[in-house]
């Protein structure tokens, strides 16, 4: 095809028309010299051909910046036969070649500036001598500013020898290094981590000329890594530490995870005991098929279990009480995978709740017992006022009954009716006075008395109730007692609380022995207790008053609580549990002590009074 | 003499068993504020008054008879339950120039207080 002008030209796609343009110079300066720099800048496959008037003609300095883009000239003038076809052929060859050559050299170059990792090529003194546009960017050095540079110019001493060494490895062996993790710590002290990879760097002789590397900045993933990595130990160490069981199950109901102490909790030896196993290698078929259900459900509800409360009895048979919660463990598309579950020993918590039921029912007793000892002490007060509304129509009946007996005469049976109504209120007066006597209030007034006369006192006017009681008193009273400085009304009140406790402890009847004797304190090591040496002196006269009876005798509970206040033995409503308490007191406030035992000889229980003697000697006479 | 009481049943024992013994007339009274009209009208030797009393009490009654001339001189031996424990057990008692009777009293008591009274009086 033949084309004059250049517009004609440019109009063609050039590669799809032809293979070869023969370029004739002769056609004009300015037309020749358009034409090669148009058709050189396309980069075509199209061997550009010049035909020349001479061999002189190209090397016009006009021509000097065009020239590479011609691939041969031709002297039209001088072509032998057949020599045209062969050079075109010849130039078209070289052309094609020259385009796949710079086609892969384009290739190579987009690939090192557009890959997002640092590449480099460095000669076998470890001296950088290309670096790809992404390296420039990572380091923010140019291309020449890196250039015959080393590590030790970019990096801190550490590294750099580091990266030497391994260089220089790679150029004696010829083996690559891939894959490394290298931490490039900069002068300034800021570090990346880099994945790097090194291969030696090859002539055609296959001989190493140097080395060229691949780096990858791995920094935020390596800091990903180690937050993870942290993470992962925070979480052993807390599940490892836990003062709870931690457990993780697979969807199967295989443990995945066990801390020490819920292996601890299923029995196992330890955590490796426990991974792989399920429910049914540490409990009882049923109870496993239970537990492993509410798993199920959990599984299959999505819906954790809060705070549920579960009671085992331990191979050692101790109780074991576990408060355990339940969630479900999903994978990271959300499936549900298992679940992860936790349990806290509240055995400890258990006991006592259980106690402090206890002791707010004891509470809940000794309140009753409370309400119960100050309505009697109303009662008491009422008593008084009581007895002296009393004594008026007591008065009347006892005038109107003596006045009666004055005036019959017979017969002897009406005699006797008035006789016996003059005594049944002579006795219902004697019970007003003594009512009167207990419960009026009384300054505490010591004074010198005969024990056994009070006792008789007492005794005699607790005759009734005795009788009632089917028990039989025997005295065996010293003749001879020392007299004892006490508050008659008080030791009154001790002798009434002994004795309605014998009556309480004989229902069935049975005999009451009240001793008294005065004994002298001997020297410590006989039978003497230290809160006896206590309160007594050796040579001491000490009167003892002893009240026995023959009920059931003391458990060892009432043995060590009798005195305590509220401590009673008797149902709620029949005791407040104060009267040993009180009575108590009452001895303490005489210098005295009381002892409650079983009886030696027989079935029973003796209270044993001991009260200094008033005698000059005694340190609590004056 | 005369007995001053609240308490009718009271009055009429006391009544029955003195005059019983033959040796007194006994007129009882069972609103106190009366007492000094039947005082002066009867004009006993002794009078026999309880303390604890509804409208004028033992004391008042009392304050009444010996601030007027007509019974100023009439002997009173004062009856009452409420005294002490062993005032009580005495039965027949003296306490501040006063002569008392605790209740309850009976026959013996009274008579032995009543002589006792009468005798000092003459």
């Amino acid at each position: 095809m033949h084309v004059a002008t250049l517009d004609m030209l440019r109009s063609f796609d050039l590669e799809s028309i032809c293979h070869a343009i023969l370029l004739d110079m002769r056609c004009g300066r300015e037309y020749s010299l358009e034409s090669i720099r148009y058709i050189g800048e396309l980069q075509v496959g199209v061997a550009l051909i010049a035909l020349c008037r001479d061999h002189q003609q190209l090397q016009l300095q006009r021509y000097k910046e065009v020239i590479h883009c011609l691939d041969d000239y031709l002297l039209p003038d001088r072509l032998v036969e057949g020599e045209l076809p062969t050079r075109i052929s010849h130039a078209i060859r070289r052309r094609l070649k020259e385009q796949s050559l710079l086609h892969e050299k384009t290739l190579l170059q987009s690939l090192l500036d557009n890959i997002p990792d640092a590449i480099f090529f460095k000669d076998r003194d470890s001296r950088f001598t290309k670096i790809n546009k992404q390296m420039q960017v990572i380091y923010g050095k140019s291309h020449e500013t890196i250039v015959g540079k080393t590590d030790f110019d970019l990096f801190a001493e550490d590294h750099a020898r580091d990266a030497y060494n391994d260089e220089q490895e790679i150029i004696r062996t010829g083996k690559p290094m891939v894959a490394k993790l290298e931490k490039e710590t900069f002068d300034d002290g800021h570090f990346n981590w880099v994945n790097t990879t090194k291969v030696p760097l090859q002539d055609d002789q296959a001989r190493i000329i140097g080395t060229m590397g691949i780096s990858r900045n791995v920094t935020e993933l390596k800091q990903a890594q180690d937050e993870l990595s942290n993470e992962r130990t925070m979480l052993k160490t807390i599940i490892d530490h836990a003062l709870a069981g931690i457990f993780v199950k697979d969807a199967t109901g295989r443990y995945l995870v066990v801390n020490k102490r819920h292996a601890m909790y299923l029995g196992a030896r330890d955590e490796a005991d426990v991974v792989g196993k399920t429910l049914y290698d540490f409990f009882p078929h049923e109870e496993a098929k239970r537990i492993s259900g509410a798993d199920h459900k959990i599984m299959a509800t999505v819906e954790g279990i809060e705070n549920i409360v579960d009671y085992r009895i331990r191979a050692d048979q101790s109780e074991l009480w576990l408060l355990t919660s339940k969630v479900p463990l999903y994978d990271e598309s959300g499936k549900c995978i298992g679940l992860v579950g936790i349990s806290l020993d509240v055995t400890e918590q258990k006991k006592n709740e259980r106690t402090l039921k206890a002791t707010i029912q004891i509470l809940e007793e000794t309140k009753l017992q409370l309400i119960e000892a100050e309505k009697l002490k109303t009662v008491g007060r009422l008593a008084a006022g009581v007895a002296h509304e009393v004594k008026n129509p007591l008065n009347v009946v006892s005038l109107g009954v003596e006045y009666l007996e004055s005036q019959i005469e017979g017969p002897a049976e009406l005699l006797q009716i008035v006789r016996d109504m003059r005594e049944a209120v002579q006795r219902a007066n004697g019970v007003i006075f003594e009512l009167l006597d207990y419960s009026s209030p009384h300054k505490v007034q010591m004074a010198p008395a005969n024990i056994n006369e009070l006792i008789t006192h007492v005794s005699g006017m607790m005759r009734h109730n005795f009788n009632e009681a089917g028990i039989v008193v025997e005295n065996c009273l010293d003749t001879e007692i020392e007299l004892v400085r006490l508050d008659t009304t008080k030791m009154e009140q001790v002798l009434i609380n002994l004795f309605l406790n014998a009556i309480s402890v004989m229902k069935k009847g049975g005999t009451l022995t009240l001793r008294t004797e005065t004994i002298r304190m001997k020297s410590a090591g006989s039978n003497v207790s230290s809160a006896l040496t206590e309160l007594f002196q050796i040579g001491d006269k000490v009167v003892v008053v002893e009240v026995l009876d023959t009920g059931s005798g003391l458990s060892e509970d009432d043995e060590k609580k009798a005195f305590d206040p509220f401590y009673s033995t008797k149902k709620t409503g029949e005791g407040t549990g104060l009267g040993l308490s009180v009575t108590r007191t009452i001895v303490e406030m005489h210098h005295g002590m009381i002892t409650l035992k079983n009886r030696k000889d027989t079935p029973g229980a003796c209270v044993r009074l001991m009260l200094p003697a008033a005698t000059p000697h005694s340190k609590n006479s004056a | 003499m005369l007995v001053v009481d609240d308490e009718p049943s009271f009055t009429r024992m006391v009544k029955l068993n003195l005059e019983g013994t033959g040796q007194y007339i006994v007129e009882t009274l069972n609103e106190s504020r009366k007492a000094f009209e039947v005082a002066r009208e009867f004009a006993p030797d002794i009078i026999l008054l309880d303390v604890v009393m509804p409208e004028l009490d033992g004391g008042d009654v009392a304050l009444s008879l010996r601030t007027r001339t007509a019974t100023k001189h009439i002997p009173i031996i004062f009856v009452s339950a409420m005294v002490s424990q062993q005032e009580s057990k005495r039965g027949f008692f003296q306490s501040g120039g006063e002569h008392f009777l605790a209740k309850p009293v009976d026959k013996e008591t009274l008579c032995g207080a009543i002589e006792t009274v009468l005798s000092a009086a003459t």
